[in-house]
């Protein structure tokens, strides 16, 4: 299930579950599905403290909606990992690649606009 | 040291000898010219006490022969009678019939070039020839020349010492035997009350030995000291004219019924440099040395022109054999019979002719190859320079042609193209759209027919295309036109699908709706402007999806972009989602044509150095080991050593063939090892006696243990051009060997990867390879294709093998990575990355690099101890430049380095710590052996998963095992291609992710090749 909140331009997304192989593709397209809903949004904030795992097929989709929302000149950020998947996005250079906060707030510190919307 | 002890022992032994010279000067200079013969004969009689005393196997010394022998063992009496023997040559020579420059000359050389008691016999021979040729008072007068060389030398020598390969050191060596000869000769002169041109005369001979000298002392004191000839320049050259032409000056004094020896050898010294260097060089010396016998002869012209001729006669029949060479001598010797006035002279001329067709002829083969391994030859060359220069070109060639051929790979793989060794993408046809076609042509036509489709709907159209030549095949991918039409035709896949206008605008219209969507993108691209405003007015009032076309123009020109400035994908125009978006930002574009720049530029700079290794020569060791094969009874053609190459040395040895099967090659290794001073060993030994079959197919041979064969493209160059000169070769060369030795490697490599799909009968998405890099590294790499099944798999072992071709074309370590990563970044379907797991294992220094690009930690372990390395880094295809971590480390006999998937680190994904839990699961396992270790790995993995702890099963393990090194590929898989699958137990485990367990252990390499 994917929680959606739209601050302003910014698009937070709060996931939980696993995020592994088996649910990889529908992971994508859920992601994909809000992103190109929201064509103005420029970042996009993906809230994990409920993720209990995640592997490199879950942080490839990860990577892929980084790459689609910097061809529009906006980012993906993490906030709040819990430690396996914080353990498991360092290992895989996603701090490099994208920002990940401790804490949605902490994330949207910069926006100040707030409109909600919910997905299931 | 040596020089020191020498003359202490000259001073020791020659007491007495000095004692004796000295009463025979007293008597000679008292005496005056009747006592000349008397004389002599007491300094013959004394010479020969010396030569009995210093040759203490001798008869006459044999009670204090072992005291002599103890003080001049190392002198052969042959040695010390030659020096005796040219001494008298030189010391009999004179030129215009009373200057004697040659016989100082002598005795400077045996001085400077030699030590003392090598000298004195020369001394003694020249002082006697002297005395016979020039009279009592030029042998007065080279005593006393000797003397005072003899006094300067020793604090003149460090000067002359340091400086004798410039031009101080020929002058300062000049001018001292000017000055010492002008002081002999004047003072032997003033003795002999010769009268008052006494200066003028002692001048101008002082002057010829002082000029002699300045050429012949440097040169002859560098043979002396390094133990063998150089390859002669224009100083050498003139300096061995000089000497023979001192020779021959001495003995045309000796005339036997009319025939002069000193003749002979001046017509078999021409046809020699005419048969080893060419009919002009042998012209030259000819001319050369007929001058100095006119000379010393006083008037005898004609041999100019005998000698000129017999030397280039010689060199211009030398092809035909030798035979006719040596007929050629007489031949030459003939035309000089119409210029004699009596036969006799003739018939003498004919004698020295055939004395020197016969001298000629006897001449061992083995003399001529040294001389012409170091002499210049026809073209300028000698053996040794165009073996050297065909080597280093050779070397240039392959590299740049693996260069060539890597980096033309990793072009077609930036649009599209398979990338890697074909071979290892044989089994990956399954779903590999991009190999299925081929590389660049395919993508481009590939993409052609998507756009016709996407132009032209309908069958007819489309099958009526296809038969007809491309109108886009043979444009260019990049050209505007084709962009514009790529951009229209994505356009109206997005936006025009589906509507009920469609046939108005795309079949009726369609020309017309082509130039209004053109118009637009031109004025997104230009203006930016991106409102229904900025839609021509007739496109307007006939679109009814005005916003979808504007949305998909901007799509569709951002994806243009990123196609221009990285020329496409390749898989464009699909029609999906994927693909349409701008895949690079230019900074990762920049990037990327960076990167590769600098990978041209350092494989340019990494060639051009190896060129410049291999261009500098040990001359010194090929020296030492051409002289202690010889010694040993192995016949040594040419030698090569190098400080280049693989492991820093290269030997490479011709010689003659073995006399049984290897018995020379067993025999080479060993002695050149010792020579080098570290243990080498043979890694080619070519025997044959004609062109051999297989070169063109590229076959390479075993070497003599049947389990090396060199690998890369510069070795392949060199051996065969090896091959192919000896096919070629000479007829003298017919049955060579040549052998190839490098510097024993320490270490071997033994490896055991142990894949276990994810599920059962599932491809796993792991790849992994232990490959030979050919120089002495092994790389040992896991890739990790994010995901699992044969799409991973696929994009691992591409990565796989394009890392092993890059780094086989010798491309450093992080240059490999980073290409790697910018193909997987342009290639790769939206979220599809790998890992790349990477460790070069230097065999000789046991030293690893390891490159991580998103890869789990590896593990070293030594004994019962385990360490960790690795840091946090980013996948390939994620970003350029990517973020890779690299290490260096040296590994130690018995050392096992074990490098997993993320499918082992993530076994205990539930939140366990679970890195120490593996580390001691590696210190447990059996020490010894790889495989127990990787088994173990795996094992502990399988049983730590979700899925194994709930089933409580295994998979089906595949495993592919490598032996020792230098097999040239050990291993090379990804998961179902490992040899030896075992299923345990066959049942379904459900672990998160495709496990793989590479442990490689370093041992010290085979004794044998040792």
């Amino acid at each position: 299930m994917i929680r959606c909140t739209l601050y302003g331009k910014s698009l937070v997304l709060e996931v939980a579950g696993e995020l592994d192989l088996n649910n990889a593709e529908e992971f994508r397209t859920a992601l994909d599905s809000l992103i190109d809903s929201h064509p103005d949004v420029r970042q996009v904030v993906l809230c994990m403290d409920q993720v209990t795992f995640i592997d490199s097929s879950g942080i490839g989709v990860l990577f892929g909606r980084q790459r689609r929302m910097a061809s529009r000149g906006g980012a993906l950020s993490i906030a709040s990992p819990g430690p396996q998947a914080r353990r498991a996005l360092d290992l895989l250079g996603v701090p490099s690649i994208m920002r990940v906060y401790d804490s949605r707030e902490q994330a949207l510190a910069a926006e100040a606009e707030v409109r909600k919307c919910t997905r299931k | 040291m040596d020089g020191d002890n020498n003359i202490d022992a000259y001073k020791r032994v020659g007491g007495s000898g000095s004692s004796r010279k000295g009463k025979g000067r007293g008597k000679r200079a008292a005496s005056g010219q009747r006592q000349e013969s008397r004389t002599r004969r007491k300094q013959a009689r004394g010479t020969g006490s010396d030569r009995r005393a210093l040759d203490g196997s001798s008869g006459g010394g044999r009670k204090g022969g072992s005291a002599h022998a103890q003080l001049f063992g190392k002198y052969s009496a042959a040695t010390l009678w030659g020096g005796a023997a040219i001494g008298f040559v030189c010391g009999f020579a004179t030129l215009f019939g009373g200057y004697g420059p040659f016989g100082i000359l002598a005795v400077t050389v045996a001085l400077f070039g030699w030590d003392i008691v090598y000298a004195m016999p020369v001394i003694a021979g020249a002082l006697v020839g002297t005395a016979l040729g020039a009279g009592a008072s030029a042998a007065i007068g080279l005593a006393i020349s000797a003397a005072l060389l003899e006094v300067i030398r020793k604090p003149l020598w460090p000067h002359i010492a340091k400086s004798s390969d410039g031009q101080a050191g020929s002058w300062a060596t000049g001018a001292c035997v000017l000055l010492c000869t002008f002081i002999g000769s004047a003072l032997a002169h003033e003795i002999s009350g010769s009268g008052v041109h006494v200066p003028v005369v002692s001048l101008v001979e002082a002057g010829l030995a002082g000029a002699s000298a300045a050429v012949v002392v440097p040169t002859v004191t560098t043979w002396a000291q390094s133990g063998r000839m150089k390859v002669p320049g224009r100083v050498e050259s003139a300096a061995l004219l000089v000497m023979v032409a001192a020779i021959c000056a001495g003995l045309d004094w000796i005339s036997i019924a009319g025939v002069s020896p000193g003749a002979a050898v001046g017509l078999y010294a021409s046809a020699i440099a005419g048969v080893l260097a060419g009919p002009g060089a042998g012209a030259i010396v000819g001319a050369a040395l007929g001058v100095g016998l006119s000379i010393a002869s006083s008037g005898q012209g004609i041999l100019i022109g005998v000698l000129t001729l017999a030397g280039a006669a010689s060199g211009i029949v030398s092809k035909h054999g030798r035979a006719v060479t040596a007929f050629s001598i007489v031949l030459a010797a003939t035309f000089s019979g119409y210029q004699l006035r009596t036969i006799a002279e003739f018939t003498a001329r004919m004698i020295e002719a055939s004395v020197a067709a016969i001298g000629f002829l006897i001449t061992p083969e083995w003399l001529l190859s040294e001389f012409s391994w170091r002499l210049p030859e026809k073209i300028g060359e000698s053996d040794c320079d165009r073996t050297r220069m065909d080597g280093v070109h050779h070397l240039i060639m392959g590299k740049l042609s693996m260069l060539g051929r890597t980096f033309g790979e990793l072009a077609a793989a930036y649009q599209g193209g398979p990338i890697g060794d074909s071979k290892d993408m044989d089994d990956s046809d399954g779903g590999a759209d991009d190999s299925s076609g081929g590389r660049r042509a395919p993508a481009s036509l590939e993409a052609s027919a998507d756009l016709r489709e996407d132009l032209l709907p309908g069958q007819a159209w489309r099958s009526d295309i296809q038969e007809i030549d491309d109108p886009f095949e043979a444009a260019s991918y990049d050209s505007p036109d084709i962009r514009a039409a790529r951009a229209a035709a994505f356009i109206r896949s997005q936006a025009c699908n589906g509507c009920p206008r469609y046939d108005v605008c795309w079949r009726d219209m369609v020309f017309r709706t082509y130039r209004d969507l053109v118009d637009l993108l031109a004025a997104i691209e230009l203006f930016g402007e991106s409102g229904t405003e900025s839609l021509p007015d007739g496109f307007k009032h006939r679109c009814t999806r005005t916003e979808r076309v504007i949305a998909a123009s901007l799509t569709a020109t951002g994806r243009r972009r990123a196609g221009a400035t990285l020329a496409g994908r390749g898989r464009l125009g699909k029609g999906g989602q994927q693909g349409t978006e701008a895949i690079l930002d230019k900074s990762s574009a920049v990037s990327i044509l960076a990167l590769q720049m600098a990978g041209v530029a350092d494989a340019i700079s990494r060639v051009s150095s190896q060129a410049q290794g291999m261009a500098r020569f040990d001359e010194e060791a090929e020296g030492l080991i051409r002289r202690q094969l010889l010694a040993a009874g192995i016949g040594i053609k040419s030698v090569r050593v190098s400080w280049t190459g693989y492991g820093g040395l290269e030997v490479y040895i011709v010689k003659s063939p073995c006399r049984q099967d290897g018995e020379c090659v067993r025999a080479i290794a060993p002695l050149v090892g010792d020579i080098i001073g570290r243990p080498v060993s043979v890694w080619q030994a070519d025997c044959f006696y004609a062109r051999p079959e297989g070169i063109e197919g590229g076959e390479l041979d075993t070497d003599e243990n049947g389990t090396h064969r060199s690998s890369t493209a510069a070795e392949i160059g060199i051996e065969r051009l090896w091959k192919l000169k000896s096919g070629r070769g000479r007829p003298g060369e017919c049955g060579q060997c040549s052998v190839r030795l490098l510097p024993a490697r320490k270490y071997d490599l033994e490896s055991e990867a142990v894949t276990l799909p994810r599920m059962m009968g599932e491809t796993s998405g792991d790849s992994h390879a232990v490959v030979n890099l050919g120089d002495g590294r092994m790389a040992v790499i896991i890739a990790d294709g994010m995901g699992v099944g044969e799409p991973a798999s696929r994009e691992s072992g591409a990565a796989v093998a394009m890392l092993v071709r890059l780094l086989e074309a010798g491309l450093d370590l992080d240059f490999a990575v980073q290409s790697v990563n910018a193909v997987m970044l342009l290639r790769s379907e939206d979220d599809r990355f790998t890992t790349v797991d990477l460790a070069v294992v230097d065999l000789y220094t046991g030293q690893a690099e390891m490159v991580k690009a998103g890869a789990p930690p590896s593990f070293i372990k030594r004994g019962h101890d385990v360490i960790a390395i690795g840091d946090p880094s980013v996948p390939a295809g994620v970003q350029a430049p990517t973020r890779v971590m690299r290490y260096r480390m040296n590994l130690e006999e018995g050392d096992i380095l074990i490098m997993v998937s993320d499918g082992v680190t993530e076994a205990g994904g539930d939140g366990r710590e679970f890195g120490m839990e593996l580390v001691r699961v590696m210190e447990r396992a059996d020490s010894d052996l790889p495989r127990n270790v990787a088994e173990d790995v795996v094992e502990w993995a399988r049983g730590t998963s979700p899925g194994a702890r709930n089933a409580g099963g295994g998979g089906k393990e595949q495993r592919t095992q490598a032996g020792p090194t230098p097999t040239r590929q050990a291993a090379h898989g990804r998961g179902r291609r490992g040899g030896g699958g075992r299923d345990e137990g066959g049942r379904s485990i459900e672990s998160r992710d495709d496990i793989t367990v590479l442990a490689v252990r370093l041992s010290l390499a085979d004794a044998r090749r040792m």
